[in-house]
């Protein structure tokens, strides 16, 4: 930031200078000796701006890049000093001759200025062909001497008055400049990106003083060269312009490593750059008569040759590309072809039509046909007719169809292909929509027989189970007679004899602890054990596990100490006891006699902390890792001593991962171990809302007064407004004074029964609008009245989440606006969402984490749960499963949309009501939309039809 | 009051013996047995036995086969069965829990605390 502040501020000096010498130049002001004194500095200042910027810049550069800069350090150094034997000459001795020493350090400038050129030619030049590079450097070259000599060299060719040495010399100024302008040319129509701007300001520095340079020459030969001229203009700028490219020359070499990112960024103007010349020679002999002039004419017909060149060469060179592209791509797709010959799966992609535009080998053999027989044909009716169970399958249910209609792709594993030969085959495939420009253009679809695999799984199950079978029949036999006999119901033994059964029972009681324990981890880790989550308590889960291992603590004399916070989990509670009951037991065997194990539940953010603290002899640090693996006793000793299987903590850890917690322990050689483990929390219990001014007022009617109470106070929480009436004729009354917004009314009540109550309030102008909700012991079937309207109908006992359901649905009218609760943690998306939704007169409830969703899932009943798979706390599993155990949450329509793609089991999990899976990026926003109303038209239907039942 | 009559179907001969002795000696029942399903009906039906605890594996008609069996016979149809059953795999408990039996008890039990079980499953005051 710094070097491109100071890089800039020197430009914007470079410029007020070169325009303030221009302005002072056509001035004419000042005497002749003044200016000059004046071009003297300015040559002098410029030329060792030169030496010091350049040499500072190659100080920044590593080799190779140093070298050119340094070349350019000393062209300055040869200016510099030429410059001063120049002015010394002529401004203190008078002396005007020619050639002079300063022009010995002028030719020896011109020739480290090319040679810098050259060097940074080298190192800065693009990759192109050789032959061409060259081509076009001579073409400039020849036009810069065509236009040379047309202006400048031939008159000081023939120049007269000038000695051998002399015009040698002033020839090869001229000659110096045209290779310096057309390198420096060159280098600005070729030098890579990230160069161009230094290489840039070097060309134009050395073409500016080729100029210079030229019309000094030519203007010296007329002898018309004279100091403070607009001459010194090109000169200075030269210098100047030299220097600040050194500036601009960042250090290290940066473009090297950016080569290979380097693109192909030629532009028409930068070709046109090495035409430059050209032009400006074609555009010379067309106002100009050349005739009789053999060398220009001879140099524009080899300009115009090698022009012809050049064009051939490029020419051939596309031809080349192309070749070279149509081959790459015969190979491409010769590899393609083979690995799809080559795969194993079968693989066929088809049209919009479901008709087959290709099919692999291996999708033939697998499903018994020819390839030319799937090829043309919808394969849909070939291989996919039928369900497993032979019911025809439509072709507009299948997956395949779904994924070319809606762009969604799918993993089926649950359906059968059908051979040529009648069989079916388990199998498993993947459907992904081709999209080209945002149209489905077809689909492919990916199969595998996964026979074998099924079978490998029965087998292993099947296996597992015997085992578990064969290895617990003989046990059962061996522990029951042990059993009976160390249990002395067969009669007393001697004192030895009953040592030797205890030991014989203890030990078969951990054979068969071992082989539970095998089994459980085996189950656990293939993913068969699922979690049954509830809301559970802390505290009833640590008193749980103590109760299991009190007797074995008593016994080692272990005392168990409790501090549990009364913490609620959303936990499988079997699961989190056998846990508490591992680490529990292992505190306690590792204990001294008289020592205490502590267990401590905290709150650790919005997880729940479990704390199993013993007093042993506490675990080597290269082993609190290895602790959790199958079979890694501390000490091998252990399992017999201690009595494990050595599996308790590899299944705890198995429990807290599912669970989506952590485990570990903290140990102290010496002094003991803390075992801990998190569990996600549940959200806090709500504190009762207050009661707002404006909320709904519900009038409750029932003659028992302790239903009164108990709906009253749940309304209260809610946030509604409540009035209680014990009988029809109060409600009536009531109502009429204060103008419910809801009345809540039961059936069977001495007086004035619910149906006269609610032909008494439709009566009354002031109550007829009033929507009534039924709350009954008979269900509406029973009561069989529906003759009369009401809003809706709650059945005793009362489950609030019917409750508020029917008083949300009555108070929105039946048809208000629908709620949709939407679960996303990406807030520019859920915008989106909310916005679209928000066209569509759909109320959306936002939530950013699963733990918000629920939260707000028992503030309000949505028609619509929209997910997002992949939110960072509570995952969106957890989400759905919480909602399947709310009665008035579980059937609510679902729409999961996600990154990942979700398997079949995953999708199981997943399913709440009418469930609909979406794939993020395979689905444009009007899909999303149409989805979403679909599934609400669906689920308004679906209500209707309750509604009417 | 006489004592509780338990009938105990099993084809292994020796968890019938061990299981017969913990009935009899620990919880204080009269047990009868039988090695097989069909034995087991005739059994039941012949005795009507208070209880029945029946096997899972076994040859031939298995236990959830001796259990429809029992529940076709109108003699036999209101005696409570408790199954016994070395599979403990959450499967099959949950295939075993879902026929008409009043409890699951797993192998190997404990002969000291099996009569107990029995009488907690089945509601019956020590």
């Amino acid at each position: 930031m710094e070097h491109e502040r100071r890089f800039r501020q020197a430009s914007v000096g470079v410029a007020v200078t070169c325009a303030g010498l221009l302005a002072w130049l056509l001035s004419g002001a000042g005497s002749p000796q003044a200016r000059e004194v004046v071009s003297d500095l300015g040559y002098l200042a410029g030329s060792f701006a030169v030496a010091v910027s350049c040499g500072l810049a190659a100080r920044r550069q590593r080799p190779p890049h140093r070298r050119p800069w340094l070349l350019l350090c000393g062209t300055g150094c040869a200016w510099t000093v030429g410059n001063v034997f120049w002015f010394h000459r002529r401004a203190l001795l008078g002396d005007l001759s020619f050639p002079a020493p300063q022009d010995a350090f002028y030719t020896l400038a011109l020739v480290l200025g090319v040679a810098s050129l050259v060097s940074f030619l080298t190192v800065a030049l693009r990759r192109a062909s050789p032959v061409r590079l060259l081509l076009e450097a001579v073409t400039i070259a020849l036009s810069l001497i065509f236009l040379s000599w047309a202006l400048v060299l031939e008159d000081v060719f023939h120049a007269a008055g000038v000695d051998g040495l002399g015009r040698a010399v002033l020839l090869a100024y001229p000659a110096g400049d045209i290779v310096l302008a057309s390198l420096a040319l060159f280098l600005a129509a070729r030098s890579r990106r990230s160069a161009r701007r230094q290489f840039g300001l070097v060309a134009a520095g050395f073409l500016s003083y080729a100029v210079a340079d030229s019309l000094y020459a030519y203007l010296g030969v007329i002898g018309r060269f004279a100091m403070g001229t607009l001459v010194d203009l090109p000169w200075i700028a030269g210098y100047l312009l030299v220097a600040l490219a050194g500036l601009a020359a960042q250090g290290g070499g940066a473009e090297v490593e950016e080569d290979a990112e380097e693109r192909d960024d030629r532009s028409v103007l930068r070709e046109l750059l090495l035409y430059l010349p050209t032009l400006l020679a074609i555009g010379y002999a067309t106002v100009n008569d050349l005739r009789g002039d053999v060398l220009l004419i001879g140099t524009g017909l080899a300009i115009l040759l090698l022009l012809g060149a050049r064009h051939a060469l490029m020419v051939a060179e596309a031809l080349t590309m192309t070749r070279t592209l149509q081959a790459t791509v015969a190979l491409r797709t010769s590899e393609l072809r083979s690995i799809l010959d080559s795969a194993a799966e079968g693989i066929y992609g088809i049209d919009l039509d479901g008709r087959t535009t290709f099919v692999n080998p291996a999708a033939a053999t697998l499903t018994g046909h020819e390839v030319g027989e799937l090829r043309g044909r919808r394969q849909h009716h070939i291989v996919h007719r039928a369900r497993p169970d032979g019911t025809p399958y439509p072709y507009e249910e299948c997956p395949v169809t779904a994924s070319l209609r809606d762009g969604v792709a799918s993993d089926v594993s649950d359906e059968v292909y059908w051979r040529k030969d009648g069989s079916s085959f388990p199998v498993e495939y993947t459907t992904t929509p081709l999209v080209q420009d945002g149209a489905i253009t077809g689909a492919v679809v990916t199969f595998r027989d996964v026979s074998d695999r099924r079978a490998t799984e029965r087998a292993k199950d099947e296996f597992t189970s015997v085992v578990s079978h064969e290895l617990r029949t003989p046990l059962t036999s061996i522990r029951g007679s042990l059993g009976l006999l160390a249990g002395g119901v067969l009669g007393a033994l001697p004192e030895q004899a009953q040592r030797m059964l205890d030991i014989a029972v203890s030990n078969t009681d951990r054979l068969v602890r071992l082989i539970n324990d095998i089994l459980d981890i085996e189950r656990m880790e293939s993913g068969k054990a699922s979690l049954a989550r509830e809301h559970c308590s802390a505290a009833d889960l640590v008193a749980q596990a103590v109760e299991v291992v009190q007797s074995m603590a008593d016994g080692a004399g272990v005392e168990i100490v409790t501090r549990p916070v009364d913490a609620r989990l959303w936990a499988d509670p079997d699961r989190i006891v056998q846990t508490l009951t591992n680490l529990l037991s292992n505190a306690v065997k590792f204990s001294p006699g008289g020592g205490t194990v502590s267990v401590v539940v905290a709150r650790q953010n919005e997880d729940v902390l479990f704390s199993v603290a013993d007093q042993g002899r506490g675990i080597p640090a290269d082993k609190l890792e290895a602790v959790f693996g199958r079979f890694q006793q501390v000490d091998a000793s252990d399992s017999r001593d201690k009595g494990g299987t050595g599996l308790g903590l590899a299944i705890s850890r198995s429990i807290v991962a599912q669970h989506g917690g952590r485990i570990w322990v903290d140990s102290v050689m010496g002094e003991g171990s803390t075992f801990s483990f998190t569990v996600p929390g549940l959200l806090e219990e709500l504190p009762a809302p207050e009661v707002v001014p404006g909320a709904p007022l519900v009038l409750v009617c029932d003659d028992d007064p302790s239903v009164l109470e108990v709906v009253g106070a749940m309304l209260h929480r809610r946030g509604f407004d409540v009035a209680t009436a014990d009988s029809g004729e109060q409600a009536v009354r009531s109502a009429r004074d204060r103008r419910p917004d809801i009345v809540l009314l039961d059936l069977l009540m001495p007086g004035m029964s619910g149906w006269e109550t609610v032909a008494a309030l439709n009566a009354h102008p002031d109550t007829e609008g009033v929507p009534v909700v039924i709350l009954s012991v008979l269900s509406a079937v029973d009561a069989g009245q529906s003759a009369v309207a009401v809003a809706d109908w709650v059945d005793k006992p009362i489950d609030d989440g019917l409750l508020f359901d029917a008083l949300e649905r009555a108070l929105r009218g039946g048809a208000g606006a629908r709620r949709v609760l939407l679960v996303e943690d990406d807030l520019d998306l859920a915008q989106v969402i909310t916005a679209t939704f928000a066209r569509r007169g759909l109320e959306t409830f936002h939530a950013r984490s699963g733990r918000e969703a629920l939260r707000l899932s028992q503030r309000v009943v949505p028609d619509l749960l929209v997910l997002d798979i992949g939110l960072p706390d509570h995952d969106g599993f957890t989400v759905v499963e919480w909602l399947r155990t709310q009665e008035r949450l579980h059937q609510i329509p679902l729409l999961v949309y996600t990154a990942r793609d979700l398997d079949e089991a995953d999708r199981r999990r997943l399913r709440l009501g009418e469930t609909t899976f979406l794939t993020k990026g395979r689905i444009t926003p009007e899909d999303f939309d149409r989805q979403v109303t679909g599934l609400l038209e669906r689920m308004t239907g679906a209500r209707a039809e309750a509604a009417t039942r | 009051m006489t004592a509780r009559r338990i009938l105990l179907i099993d084809d292994e001969d020796h968890i019938r013996q061990v299981a017969q002795v913990s009935l009899e000696l620990v919880g204080g029942f009269e047990v009868l047995t039988a090695a097989s399903g069909p034995e087991g009906i005739a059994a039941a039906s012949a005795h009507h036995p208070d209880a029945i605890l029946c096997d899972v594996m076994m040859p031939g008609m298995d236990g959830p086969a001796t259990v429809s069996g029992l529940r076709d016979l109108p003699a036999t149809r209101g005696i409570p069965v408790i199954m016994l059953t070395a599979k403990v795999q959450a499967a099959d408990l949950r295939r075993l829990s879902a026929l008409d039996v009043t409890a699951v008890l797993s192998k190997p039990f404990d002969p000291l605390t099996l009569p107990a079980a029995v009488k907690a499953a089945l509601g019956w005051t020590p």
